[in-house]
């Protein structure tokens, strides 16, 4: 049983139905907000002041050896440790199954000697063929932008700055292709880091820190090529397009199953968020500032829209609707302010009119206009996950359990052989989450566990057969009669009792949209443009128009959502 | 010296859901398996090897389940078919607590089985779950109070068969748990050490072992094509 504690000022609250909520094609429409975890860790960052420094500084003219930076933070100290190396073209391969990159890199506890050192150049580099241990907690790489990193360095070497243009439609100099933490590969388990590292113990803090060096290392490196290239014409990065560049990243399938593995942490994150939305509508009275702000929000979010560009037209579909949309609903703002006394009345106004990207997008603002009002939340991102299953539990009770928190599923109609059309599966190279056809591929028998909605239908029709023969016994007994549904039943039974239980969606279900479960982790990881390459896999930034390293000990605020180009008056080329 | 290999416990314990998964498929609870077998192995008694014995046995079981005598309304023997006990230590798990609910206690004798050693890691199940809970195993007897992480294990004088009993409150416990309890054979601080030690620093599994369940876990992967590749998105 799952007690959480509640806020006096949410006891009131009433949060949006998981109906809504679970919806695949609505989670797929989530965008970052102030708990989102990049947005979290820098805040941590800035408020503490980490110290951040070089202490190996190992670089060829060309950019290739090794660097290590030393963290401080009030409760520890950790090194990240890069590996830069050339890469020739042909060798490149950008998905996961690669086995050679321009930046290999960990995180890792404690100071970096020589032995240390020779021990992680051993094996980082190597990425999953190579073996670390428990006081590292993260294991990356990234490689350069093939559009971006070879044109920035030039114009820096030629004495100009990059043009804005390009970094708007590409905005990193490196992209990677996999931030490994809680325990792969020898590396220290989550609970380790939860309990011994508290300066990374809030959910993928590590990871986000990880990705966050990356970025300030593709920009000093990038800088570092130029200088020696030309040293009597280069000029540093202006600092303003230094915040503007973030890091690539490619998320494919891999990041599905997680969502499927973990439903208690989804949907307490999900509940998070809705918390501090609900808190938002029921408790906060629109007034001057608050109207102001949301004014500045909703135009920075225009802007940010109108400033995407993807070589995927649905996506750019979807980014001009959502803009569109956002056009209109600023203007009715503007036009119906005096009637607005509450923020229910905007919201329902746009639930009615609006699709559901764009109802987020509304949601994602007034998240950021009053942000500071819902930071006390983020503690409870974290959950321990166990799902057992409660025996003693009367069977008429399962039976209502699955037909109130399991009606969408149920309603599926797994007779209609589409429903069944694709299965996942884990392929022999490195073990990469594929997505099969069931009824024309190979390997359906080694079907990965993410048929959930299906599970639960077979377990409710062989419930009803148990209760007519058997009568109201206790789950336990339907258990030990059925082992075939025990994962199931320990499943429902735990995520019944979650406000939000699980995602709404039959994953085999041949028009399946991965790429929603990719883009709802993303949006709570704090990324905000999304450039699907297929239905499967989406490139995307992070940490664009973040603080930098430098900026660490200012007064920056924490104002860096919906990230815009800067306003510049410098030299271009 | 045996060469070993050092795992973190979330890499041990997807090779376990693997090795689980790859042998009984979606049939049976293999997550469960999986966390039952790497409890035992982080808490010391030994998972691992109790599992890599077992392994010639459970690759030749078939997934009928274990018959059911009835000695007395809260007091059943348990037959698994000369079965390792791991495929069925949950279901008897759920039926003991479910009958200990119904009745304020509950006895389950078990016969015929293989590694009878796997009913040690349903005892913080039981718990978790607000009941008391006891184990018969091996010239063993491990005790779990409600809502404890680990159980105190004794050696038993004498050899009592296999059995779990579950009871709603402690009264209705002490009539199976007093008279039997020999020597402290481990107690609740060393088994909370092993947890931490290994949480720290990771598991030393043999390598040998690893490979062996390496090469049993390695059969859920699909073979890669062309066609598979179009499924991760290319």
């Amino acid at each position: 049983m799952h007690v959480k504690e509640v806020n006096n000022q949410d006891r009131d609250i009433v949060l949006r139905p998981a109906k809504t909520v679970m919806d695949l094609n609505r989670l797929g429409s989530l965008y970052p907000y102030p708990l989102s975890f990049m947005r979290s860790l820098l805040r941590r960052v800035m408020a503490e002041a980490w110290d951040i420094k070089p202490t190996v500084f190992d670089l060829t003219p060309k950019g290739h050896g090794d660097v290590v930076y030393e963290i401080t933070t009030p409760n520890n100290v950790y090194s990240y440790v890069i590996f830069a190396k050339h890469l020739p073209p042909e060798r490149r391969v950008d998905r996961v199954i690669a086995d050679e990159w321009n930046l290999t890199m960990t995180l890792c506890a404690g100071k970096v000697d020589k032995v240390r050192l020779d021990f992680l150049r051993d094996n980082v580099p190597l990425q999953e063929k190579g073996r670390l241990d428990s006081n590292c907690i993260i294991l990356s790489r990234a490689n350069k932008s093939v559009r971006n990193f070879e044109y920035v360095v030039d114009a820096l070497a030629k004495g100009g700055q990059p043009g804005l243009d390009l970094i708007s439609k590409v905005g990193y100099l490196c992209r990677t292709t996999a931030v490994y933490g809680s325990g792969k590969f020898g590396m220290a388990d989550w609970d380790k880091v939860h309990t011994d590292y508290v300066d990374f113990s809030s959910p993928f803090a590590a990871e986000m820190f990880s990705c966050f060096l990356m970025r300030h290392f593709s920009i000093v490196q990038a800088e570092w090529i130029a200088k020696h290239r030309a040293p009597d014409t280069y000029v540093p990065m202006d600092e303003a397009i230094k915040r503007y560049f973030g890091i690539g990243n490619a998320t494919g399938l891999g990041m599905a199953p997680f969502l499927i593995n973990h439903p208690l942490l989804i949907a307490n994150w999900i509940e998070v968020r809705e918390t501090a939305l609900a808190r938002i509508i029921a408790h906060r009275v629109p007034e001057a500032k608050s109207f102001g702000d949301f004014e500045c929000y909703i135009l920075k979010a225009m802007q940010h829209l109108d400033e995407i560009e993807t070589n995927n037209d649905e996506q750019n579909a979807v980014n001009a609707i959502a803009r569109r949309e956002t056009g209109k609903i600023l203007k009715w703002f503007q036009s119906n302010q005096e009637d607005i006394n509450q923020w229910s009345t905007l919201t329902t106004y746009v639930e009615k009119h609006f699709q559901p990207e764009t109802q987020e997008l509304i949601n994602a603002v007034l998240l950021e206009v009053y942000a500071k009002d819902i930071l006390d939340l983020e503690h409870k991102l974290n959950i321990t996950e166990r799902y057992e299953m409660v025996p003693q539990m009367k069977l008429s009770e399962f039976k209502l359990q699955i037909e109130a928190n399991y009606d969408w599923a149920l309603a599926i109609n797994f007779a209609d052989a589409s429903m069944l059309g694709v299965f996942w599966y884990r392929s022999e190279e490195k073990q990469e989450p594929r997505l099969g056809k069931r009824y024309e591929e190979e390997g359906s028998d080694k079907e990965m566990m993410m048929f959930i909605a299906h599970s639960v239908c077979k377990c409710y029709n062989d419930l009803n057969i148990y209760m007519k023969s058997e009568g109201d016994l206790s789950v336990g007994r339907f258990a030990f009669s059925h082992p075939e549904h025990r994962y199931a039943i320990r499943r429902i039974q735990t995520m019944s009792a979650t406000h939000y239980g699980e995602i709404h969606a039959n994953l085999l279900d041949e028009d399946v949209l991965p790429i929603h479960l990719l883009r709802c982790k993303l949006s709570f990881f704090g990324v905000s443009k999304f450039d699907p390459l297929s239905r499967m896999w989406v490139r995307n930034t992070m940490f664009q128009g973040a603080p930098l390293v430098s900026d660490i000990g200012s007064d920056i605020g924490d104002h860096w959502c919906f990230p815009i180009r800067p306003d510049l008056n410098g030299s271009r080329v | 010296m045996v060469a070993e290999f050092n795992l973190s416990l979330n890499e041990l314990r997807a090779l376990l859901a693997r090795t689980f998964e790859a042998l009984y498929g979606h049939d049976r609870d293999f997550s469960a398996m999986a966390d039952l077998t790497l409890w035992l192995e982080c808490c010391g008694h030994g998972g691992i090897e109790i599992l890599i014995q077992a392994l010639p046995g459970l690759e030749k079981e078939d997934l009928d389940s274990p018959g059911i005598i009835k000695k007395s309304e809260k007091h059943l023997l348990i037959d698994c078919g000369g079965k390792n006990l791991i495929s069925s230590v949950h279901s008897i798990g759920d039926l003991a607590m479910a009958l200990a609910a119904d009745h304020g206690d509950a006895r389950l004798d078990i016969e015929n089985v293989e590694n009878g050693q796997f009913l040690l890691g349903v005892l913080k199940y039981a718990s978790s779950q607000g009941f008391w809970a006891l184990a018969n195993y091996h010239k063993k007897i491990a005790v779990i109070e409600t809502y404890a992480d680990y159980p105190m294990i004794y050696s038993s004088r004498s050899e009592h068969g296999l059995s779990l009993i579950c009871a709603k409150g402690k009264q209705g416990f002490d009539q199976y748990s007093a008279p039997e309890e020999g020597e402290v054979f481990i107690d609740v601080a060393a088994q909370q050490k092993a947890h931490a030690n290994n949480l720290n620093l990771g598991l030393a599994i043999k390598n040998s072992h690893y490979h062996a369940l390496s090469l049993i876990a390695d059969r859920v992967l699909v073979e890669a094509s062309d066609m598979s590749r179009k499924g991760a998105g290319e």
